[in-house]
């Protein structure tokens, strides 16, 4: 291509470029490293004397023309971006995204609560001996408490170690409390725990109850652990679970493991007292039993009753899941259903 | 448990109204179920704990926990027995227990010359109200004195017994041929396990569970022993499992009455009878009482107390709260109080045990809330549970869906995935057939549920983080595994397949347990050709694949599903938990295009190991960008194409040696694999 030619084509081209990357192309097409002017400034060098005269004047000159027409093309596209309006109430596109089940952001945010308090989440098997599930528990064989929970055993299998605390049948841990005796078994005071998981229940199957559900259980144990250190971490795990305003308030109840056994109930969280018919217009919310650790425990993992003391309580997390997010029925957690957790 | 308020007023004059003694009750002692307003009275139900039943499972014991808990007066009922002067019971009748740790005491009167009829109108009355139903004056005098004393009593026909003049009456195990018919006609079959009141040769009730027809009060009788008896809980408790029958009786027993109870009881029995039956009272009580059981103090220690309860409750108050709860101050010092317990009161044995009466007494709402002091330590992360989350969170953002499941499976389900029972954990008293056995693997029910699902989604993608469980020789064994289901409506996306793959590799990417490699398997849970397992390090975590139509049609599930399921134990432990960064590269990279035509049954493994060889130095990544199959092609030929980046670390790549080593490549691939470039 001579100079002539490139003088015709180049500055039609650029005129007729609509974006950076074409103009760029043809930056690269005569002036890049082995562009057509460059080629031919580069041979100037073996052209006689005469002809270099001629032509190179007229190259460079025609170089800085180029030059100058890319940058004012460039100026040009830069303030007169081309845009077409668009119609800003089309759908975004859908990126593909999973939902977590409503139970694991209730999971989530109740260890991220007790971990703040201080609390380490401690886990433990589903299956269990009746040593553990009861007897340490102070629910010892043929008591008429064990009717407090209906029990799913599993078929001969009873525990084969020599050591008392496998003895008996197994079972599936019917609450989380076990926990407390496998945790204390193998450390000191003070600590403070919480375990999540799965229990399981022998009950019919209704809108409020399930065969297979979720508790967390909270102990905390130290010298001078008190009744009013009790309700102060109770009340304050409620208060971050669903709002500052929650107010608690503890009622005798009985529980083998605990003493005193309290009953806690939050005011309802949707009506805020004012009655509503998740509180059955009495603004209250049944929501977990509790107290102070019972002596006997203490004494089944061999800790002193008289130097350590303690709290414990234990939360069903579905139930909580229900009120917090609107839940009417139990039995949709395990449904496997997507249309609810796609909701999440 | 059923109280009638009418009744109660009647002890408690200055009882406040219904809904108000609920809450009062609710706060400090019980939990009041229900209040229900029936013929003129108001029966409040009652959730009576187990331990409270010795002292509160009668109206009077009831009403003394009210007079307590309300600081309001309690009114005694005020009665009077005659006794006959000259006949004596013990002269009518021997008692005798056989085994003293069976029996705890029984006393006994004999009442001669009763009328037995209709009960009056007010009695039936207060016993329907508490859901007793009325037989005759004798029997409802029993059962009246029960509500109102919680201690259950038993009459028997004294003529009915064996023997003549003088009758026996033993408390004694059953033999293992023995049967009794009880009241309500049914008959049972007794054994060594079931303590028996019999005569001297038959037996006469299953002691504190049922009686029996033998000995029945009917109208003609005349002659009654009562029954006023402590039996062993757990002997009732278990003999009444065993015999499947339970009673107002047996519910208090098995829950350990106080043996104190039982004459007051008998003696109110006794009354009632002389009153509506015109009974003859013999003279004196037989009261069989082996191991009678001594005055219960216990010390009070006041700065305990204030450590316990975590701030200080006023002395007068605590002094005065045991006074209303008749806990007798024996002795009392600065620090400390002697209390005598009474017997009834068999719930409280130990410090807590008084605690907890004051506090309830309190007012649980009222103590202060206050901030426990001590050392706070950084509470450590659980890195299983941290572990699980980051899965959870990272497949979300894959577009998988987190569901929720049972733990159980069906004897069918085992079948249909050809699993033995023998290493599945059977459950002994399942709910029903579908939920016998404990899940071996999660794929069971992440099937069913994908099949579900697929009637309202055309496609979906869910996984599913729960235990698994298996039979061990020492204990049986729970695993934390992961499965995931990718399934859709359109039969034919085979792309489905790597999707899953994708999602697996991408998943242990994140969790830095990159570069999983996939070994072909069979299994006949997969279609042939479409399971692999899942290596990484040469552990095997797991395994994924497509399920065989015929094993998906017996879940109505008829559209392609590809699963995989993972132990998350093995996956932690592989994971590494730093990141490492390395240099960024300093010298330009190099891409060449590579497209090959190979036999479609030619692995793209089998390809990249003999790229990968030929070029161990300078080749940095393959990328496959492009497949092909049919169209053009010869028949059973594949087009493959490919980027080759070549980098290195220590210079800039030339063409040359580019050139050279993608001849080498080259040349390989033809040798090996009869590649044809394209």
């Amino acid at each position: 291509m001579s100079i002539e030619e490139i003088k015709q084509n180049v500055f039609k081209e650029i005129g007729n470029c609509k974006n950076f990357q074409e103009l760029e192309n043809i930056r690269v097409k005569y002036l890049g490293r082995k562009g057509k002017l460059t080629e031919i400034l580069k041979s100037l060098k073996d052209l006689p004397i005469e002809e270099r005269k001629k032509i190179g004047p007229n190259a460079n000159q025609l170089k800085n023309q180029i030059q100058v027409a890319l940058e004012e093309k460039k100026d040009f596209l830069i303030n007169n971006p081309e845009v077409k309006p668009l119609d800003f109430t089309l759908p975004g596109k859908k990126i593909p995204q999973g939902h977590l089940h409503p139970f694991t952001l209730l999971e989530k945010q109740i260890e991220e609560i007790f971990t703040n308090l201080g609390f380490e989440i401690i886990e433990s098997n589903e299956i269990e001996t009746e040593y553990y599930n009861f007897d340490a528990l102070n629910i010892p064989a043929d008591h008429p408490a064990r009717d407090m929970w209906d029990t799913f055993w599993l078929k001969n299998s009873s525990a084969k170690n020599d050591s008392l605390k496998n003895q008996g049948k197994y079972l599936l841990r019917t609450h989380t409390s076990p926990v407390q005796i496998h945790y204390m078994e193998t450390h000191q005071p003070p600590f403070r725990i919480v375990s999540p998981g799965k229990v399981y229940r022998y009950e019919a199957i209704d809108a409020s109850h399930d065969i297979q559900f979720h508790q967390l259980e909270c102990l905390m144990v130290d010298e001078n652990i008190s009744f009013t250190n009790f309700k102060f971490i109770v009340l304050s795990f409620f208060q971050q679970l669903f709002s500052k305003k929650t107010e608690v308030s503890f009622r005798p109840s009985y529980f083998p493991f605990v003493e005193p056994g309290v009953e806690i109930d939050i005011s309802c969280p949707r009506c805020h007292q004012k009655g509503c018919s998740l509180c059955k217009n009495t603004g209250w919310l049944e929501i977990a039993g509790a107290g102070m650790v019972h002596p006997k425990v203490f004494e089944w993992v061999n800790y002193n009753p008289k130097f350590v003391k303690g709290f414990a309580f234990g939360i069903g997390l579905e139930r909580i899941a229900m009120i917090k997010y609107n839940i009417p029925d139990i039995r949709l957690f395990n449904s496997g259903d997507l249309r609810f957790i796609k909701q999440f | 448990m059923k109280f009638s308020y009418n009744w109660l007023k009647e002890y408690l004059k200055d009882l406040p109204p219904a809904s108000k003694l609920a809450e009062v009750l609710i706060t400090k002692s019980f939990e009041v179920e229900k209040v229900e307003k029936i013929n003129g009275d108001t029966i409040l139900n009652i959730n009576l704990p187990p331990n409270r039943f010795s002292d509160s499972s009668g109206h009077l014991g009831l009403a003394k926990e009210i007079s307590a808990i309300l600081n309001i007066p309690l009114y005694l009922p005020s009665f009077k027995i005659k006794e006959e002067k000259k006949l004596k019971a013990s002269d009518f009748i021997k008692i005798k227990i056989q085994n003293k740790n069976d029996c705890l005491r029984y006393s006994s009167r004999v009442v001669f010359d009763v009328k037995v009829k209709p009960s009056p109108n007010w009695l039936k009355k207060r016993l329907e109200a508490c859901g007793v139903q009325s037989i005759n004056n004798i029997v409802d005098a029993t059962n009246y004195t029960m509500l109102l004393f919680g201690q259950p009593l038993h009459a028997f026909d004294y003529d009915k017994l064996t023997g003549n003049k003088i009758k026996a009456l033993i408390i004694r195990r059953a033999q293992n041929n023995e049967t009794i018919t009880t009241l309500d006609d049914k008959l049972v079959n007794l054994d060594e396990n079931v303590l028996i009141v019999s005569d001297l040769k038959y037996p006469l009730a299953i002691a504190g569970i049922k009686g029996g027809k033998i000995a029945e009060i009917d109208e003609n009788t005349q002659k009654i022993v009562l029954e006023s008896a402590n039996f062993y809980p757990t002997l009732i408790r278990r003999a009444s499992k065993k015999i499947k029958i339970t009673t107002d009786a047996s519910l208090r027993f098995e829950r350990h009455l106080s043996p104190a109870l039982t004459v007051n009881a008998l003696n109110y029995a006794a009354y009632l009878i002389q009153e509506l039956a015109n009974g003859k009272i013999l003279k004196d009580i037989i009261d069989i009482y082996p191991l009678k059981s001594s005055k219960k103090i216990l010390g009070f220690n006041f700065n305990q107390f204030n450590k316990f309860a975590g701030f200080v409750i006023n002395k007068k108050f605590i002094e005065n709260s045991f006074k209303k709860l008749n806990f007798k101050i024996v002795k009392k010092t600065n620090s400390d109080l002697f209390l005598e317990i009474p017997p009834e009161r068999i719930d409280i044995e130990r410090f807590e045990d008084l605690a907890e009466e004051i506090l309830r007494l309190y007012d649980y709402n009222t103590i202060p809330i206050i901030a426990p002091v001590g050392l706070i330590k950084p509470a450590p992360f659980n890195e299983n549970v941290v572990f699980r989350n980051k899965i959870k969170s990272i497949l979300i953002g894959l577009g998988v869906d987190e569901i929720y499941n049972y733990s159980f499976v069906s004897k069918k389900d085992l079948d249909n995935f050809n699993i033995s029972p023998k290493n599945v954990i059977e459950l002994e008293n399942p709910i029903s057939e579908d939920f016998a056995f404990l899940q071996p693997t999660l794929l069971i029910n992440l099937c069913k549920m994908s099949a579900n699902n697929l009637r309202f989604y055309n496609d979906i993608k869910i996984f599913h983080i729960s235990k698994t469980f298996q039979k061990a020789p020492i204990k049986p064994y729970e695993e934390w595994r992961l499965a995931i289901a990718l399934s859709c409506k359109d039969s034919r996306n085979d792309l489905m397949f790597f999707e899953l793959k994708g999602i697996i590799e991408q998943l242990t990417e994140q969790l830095n347990c990159a570069d999983v490699e996939f070994k072909e398997i069979k299994s006949e849970w997969f279609i042939k050709h479409r399971a692999a397992k899942i290596i990484k390090d040469e552990t095997e975590i797991g395994y994924f694949g497509q399920l065989t139509p015929k094993l998906s049609d017996l879940y109505n599930h008829n559209y392609p599903i590809i699963v995989a399921e993972l132990d998350i134990e093995k996956l932690y432990k592989l994971s590494k938990e730093e990141y490492e960064f390395l240099p960024l590269p300093k010298y330009p990279a190099v891409i060449r295009d590579l497209s090959i035509l190979v036999d479609i049954d030619v692995k793209m493994s089998d390809i990249l190991n003999i790229i990968y060889q030929s070029e161990p130095k300078i080749l940095f990544d393959i990328d496959l960008f492009d497949l092909y199959e049919n169209g053009n092609l010869p028949e059973n030929k594949k087009s493959m194409s490919f980027h080759l980046i070549f980098q290195s670390g220590n210079h800039t790549l030339t063409s040359e040696e580019v050139g050279k080593s993608l001849e080498k490549i080259i040349s390989n691939l033809k040798s090996k694999l009869k590649a044809e470039i394209r």
